[in-house]
């Protein structure tokens, strides 16, 4: 049998990567079958133990050796046990026979004589904790901590805060035990002990005799602050920051709770602490620059703040900010900076400069917080510095959802006319933003309002001269091209005579006819329905009958349109084009200006949700999340805007409802047509499944639904199980799924849902969805959803 | 927050220590495991020092890394449960490649390829259910040379 050495020689000399993947799999083949043969010593399966290490670093396979390596560990030597446990702890998986066999020597091990033993089955049983396993043991881990043995006693108070973790009702019998660990002048010992306190307090039960520990763990944290002279745990001159920074921790666990019941005395102690790290911590070393950052964000974090540990806390934010800068320093003072704002956004508008530096930063995170930053400290103050770097940071940036976060967020605020300086600014940037953001603008409805709701005519005019000029000449940009398709429609009239460009050409009916025609062969859907408003508005401003005639076809060539609506709409208009001017011009009057909802908080908008990389938006409304625990209370009321009435007219499916109430004869029957034939809607989507549905047929007073779910992995899906609940008033049945199972690789599976109730009713659905995929194991998935423009 | 897994690879990406601390909810198969190391590796090549933090966010998880030569040292949290406690995180892995050096005397790639046992027996030392158990250099040192003596 080769040695280990040689094997690892092998693989490394070999000249391919197939070569190597070659040796490996000969080696695994033959340790396979060097493990069959009995005779073999102790030091051999040693040997092959280590070699499967070896093949699990290269990424081999090794599930063959679990039983092997729960043999060696059972072996009375200590050089098969220690092995024998390293190999198990890399190799294990979810194997239920090894994990049991594991527990039984665990069990032996944790009662041996000899104390580095019990330390390795202390170390495993840490990292395999369950609570079957915390059930089991907690008893044999109790006798280790009352032991004197430090070295293992710091081994079994982690281990024991893992219990904690898995099992809360132990609680009772641990916490007694704080008594002499928190005592233990060990710093393992300590960080063990503090780790249990911290478990104990998540766990919510012994809130007030943890209480009483306190004094203690504000006594350990001075020590550690005063008494810097201790080599052993010196870190560039601070004494053993990783307890410092574990007993902060622990400690502001406690203090940033209102509703715990502690003493003045011990708050003013904590106080002084915190003093005494601040005054005696240097910030100049990343290990000092730490311990300071979990300060001052403790700090602010308490409640009823003590005005000169406020002060405290923003001056040494301010140094913080002050030292060199990298981008490690800048990603963790933006975080900072992002828990500060809500409390003292003055103390983090001090810090503007610094934020818009790290707009301009390469990494992602950082952008990502300054550009929230930089919402956040937004007043009248900053507004026009902000809002200039913030357009700057969406003219570089190729992010689609931090283009479409940037471009709500501005949008708002221009909404806001209390924090703008002048209505002309507020117009200006309006241009700028739809002629940089234009290709990121998905839904021009805000925009559109912004515009439609000023009284002024010549500055609409300017607006629309502005972006007509930039959208005539270059049609990349879906967004600009809606919103200017849109005004056409409403305000076509006021750019007639007026300058294209310097050299004098006049805009005229015929250009706009064309730059229409033009949009035309983009055969964007969105656009369209747009389109195809623009026109039958522009209609009745012009007198030629030669621009009629134009709009008239641009119309006609919608009608073969892919998009139903648009087909729908188009043959719509059509008629309503061959009905008198009275007629006509009562419907197509201007619509009356629509209202800007101001209630919209500028921090706190979540971008749009079709973020075309899925991965990154994830990040996004992670990091949006955090904030919404602070900020919850504006969240209502931005979710009910999304849903306004306003969205629904200018939402890309087009605004059939509006025409068809001003004009019943033909759209009731397009209508109709409409829901029977609706293509399936997605209704909810992972990245295992998606749910869509679509109306099969549907009657006075009763709608069947097919339900279809696809399997967006390569893997089956099995035991499916779709559990649907409709308002009481209404009746469902559901026909059996065809299968429990779908095929990989967008397979799908159907069920029908037959809904009964009254006529006129509207269809909402609560769905409840589990089902099994390989390697995650059991889902289970609920949404809502409604079914829009559908009746019973 | 504890960690959970520590890893090691080298510049090309060739993985030279993975140590997962959390076994149980539910335990990474083994290729994902390996699924994992190459997706990391493929985060941290683009990066550059000089331009981008030493933290990623990333799935659900928190990455801290730092380069030593040819080697990077990462660990993992949980994004959801992270305090911002970036800078320790960085210190733990300065921590375990200060003691790596000292037990190999000057630590290289190779002592990670031949010795990647005394490695971990180093992890166990200083780490104990992805928590740091143990900071003070001269004890893990004085342990794991215990320790060896005993085999």
């Amino acid at each position: 049998m080769s040695s280990l050495k040689s094997f690892i020689k092998a693989v490394r000399s070999s000249k391919t990567l197939a070569d190597a993947k070659h040796i490996a799999t000969q080696e695994s083949a033959n340790i396979r079958t060097s493990f069959k043969d009995v005779t073999i010593t102790h030091s051999q399966r040693r040997v092959l133990i280590s070699k499967l290490i070896y093949l699990y670093i290269l990424g081999e396979k090794t599930h063959f050796g679990q039983i092997e390596c729960i043999n060696l560990l059972s072996s009375p030597k200590f050089a098969d046990k220690r092995l024998g446990y390293l190999a198990t702890m890399l190799l294990i998986d979810e194997n239920q026979e090894v994990l049991t066999l594991l527990t039984n020597s665990i069990q032996m091990d944790l009662h041996h004589p000899n104390n580095f033993i019990q330390g390795l089955a202390l170390s495993t049983l840490g990292n395999v904790m369950s609570v079957e396993l915390a059930n089991d043991l907690y008893n044999d881990v109790e006798g280790i901590l009352r032991g004197n043995n430090s070295y293992l006693v710091k081994k079994a108070a982690i281990v024991t805060a893992k219990i904690l973790e898995k099992n809360p009702d132990l609680g009772d019998v641990f916490i007694g035990h704080l008594d002499h660990l928190l005592n233990n002048t060990n710093h393992g010992v300590l960080l063990g002990a503090l780790q249990m306190v911290r478990v104990l307090r998540y766990n919510g039960e012994h809130n007030q005799e943890l209480v009483k520990y306190l004094p203690k763990i504000i006594e350990i944290l001075k020590n550690l602050v005063f008494y810097t002279n201790v080599p052993e745990y010196d870190a560039v001159g601070i004494n053993d920051p990783f307890l410092q920074n574990s007993a902060i921790k622990t400690l502001s666990l406690f203090f940033t709770d209102d509703s715990l019941d502690i003493s003045q005395t011990v708050r003013d102690s904590m106080n002084d602490v915190l003093t005494a790290i601040i005054s005696y911590t240097s910030y100049s070393k990343s290990v000092g620059a730490s311990i300071l950052y979990e300060t001052v964000k403790f700090i602010f974090s308490i409640p009823n703040l003590d005005q000169s540990l406020k002060i405290l806390g923003i001056n040494t934010l301010g140094q913080l900010l002050s030292v060199k800068d990298n981008n490690n320093n800048r990603y963790i003072a933006l975080n900072l900076l992002l828990k500060v704002v809500e409390l003292e956004p003055l103390a983090v508008q001090r810090h503007q400069q610094l934020i818009i530096l790290c707009l301009g930063d390469m990494d992602l995170s950082i952008k990502r917080r300054a550009l929230e930053l930089a919402f956040a400290i937004l007043d009248t103050t900053n507004i026009r510095i902000l809002v200039k770097e913030i357009l700057r940071f969406l003219e570089n940036s190729n992010e689609k959802d931090l283009q479409a976060y940037i471009i709500q967020n501005v949008t708002s605020i221009l909404s806001k006319d209390e924090l703008l300086p002048n209505q002309n600014w507020k117009y200006e940037t309006l241009i700028k933003l739809v002629n940089i953001g234009g290709s990121a603008i998905s839904n021009p409805a805000k925009i559109l309002s912004l515009i439609l709701n000023n009284p002024d005519r010549e500055s609409t005019r300017y607006v629309l001269l502005k972006l007509f000029q930039s959208g005539y000449k270059d049609f990349s940009r879906s967004g600009l091209n809606m919103v200017n398709v849109y005004l056409l429609g409403e305000f076509g009239e006021l750019l007639f005579n007026q300058k294209m460009d310097e050299h004098g050409v006049t805009i005229t009916e015929d250009s706009i006819v064309s730059y229409l025609k033009d949009l035309l062969l983009l055969q964007e859907n969105g656009l369209n329905s747009y389109l195809l408003t623009a026109c039958l508005k522009l209609s009745t401003k012009s007198s030629s009958s030669k621009t009629q005639a134009a709009l008239r076809s641009i119309i006609e060539n919608l009608r073969s349109s892919i998009d139903l609506n648009v087909q729908v709409n188009s043959s719509v208009y059509l008629s309503l084009l061959n009905e008198s001017s009275s007629v006509k011009s009562k419907i197509l009057a201007k619509i009356p200006p629509p209202v800007v909802s101001t209630s919209d908080s500028i921090t706190l908008i979540r971008p749009n949700a079709n973020g075309n990389n899925a991965h990154s938006h994830r990040k996004i409304s992670k990091t949006e999340d955090l904030l919404d625990l602070i900020n919850d209370d504006s969240q209502a009321p931005v979710k009910q805007n999304n849903r306004d009435l306003l969205e629904d007219l200018f939402s890309s499916t087009p605004a059939v409802p509006v025409v068809s109430s001003a004009f019943s004869g033909s759209s009731s029957t397009a209508n109709s047509n409409n829901n029977s034939s609706s293509a399936a809607v997605k209704a909810f989507s992972n990245d295992q499944v998606s749910v869509s549905f679509s109306v099969k047929s549907q009657k006075s007073g009763e709608v069947v639904i097919e339900t279809q779910l696809q399997n967006n992995t390569s893997t089956e899906i099995s035991q499916v199980q779709l559990l649907i609940a409709v308002p009481k008033t209404q009746k469902l049945t559901i026909n059996t799924l065809n299968s429990t199972s779908i095929a990989a690789n967008g397979g799908v599976n159907k069920q029908d849902l037959r809904i009964v109730g009254a006529h006129g009713s509207g269809i909402k659905l609560r769905v409840k969805f589990k089902y099994f995929v390989q390697g995650a194991g059991e889902q289970v998935e609920t949404f809502d959803y409604k079914f829009e423009g559908v009746c019973l | 927050m504890p960690l959970q897994f520590l890893l090691c690879m080298n510049l090309q990406g060739k993985p030279r220590l993975m140590k997962h601390f959390n076994l149980t909810t539910p335990p990474l198969s083994h290729s994902s495991k390996h699924q994992l190391q190459v997706e990391i590796y493929r985060l941290l090549s683009s990066r550059e020092h000089k331009q981008h933090s030493n933290f990623i966010e990333w799935k659900d998880l928190k990455i801290i890394y730092k380069r030593y030569a040819g080697l990077y040292f990462i660990c993992a949290i949980d994004l959801d449960g992270s305090q911002d406690e970036e800078l320790i995180y960085l210190s733990t892995i300065h921590l375990l490649v200060e003691i790596l050096d000292e037990v190999f005397e000057n630590v290289c790639e190779l002592d990670l390829i031949f010795g990647g046992e005394k490695c971990y027996a180093v992890i166990d030392e200083v780490f104990s259910a992805g928590e740091v158990m143990e900071c003070s250099k001269a004890k893990v040192l004085q342990r794991v040379k215990e320790i060896e003596l005993l085999d």
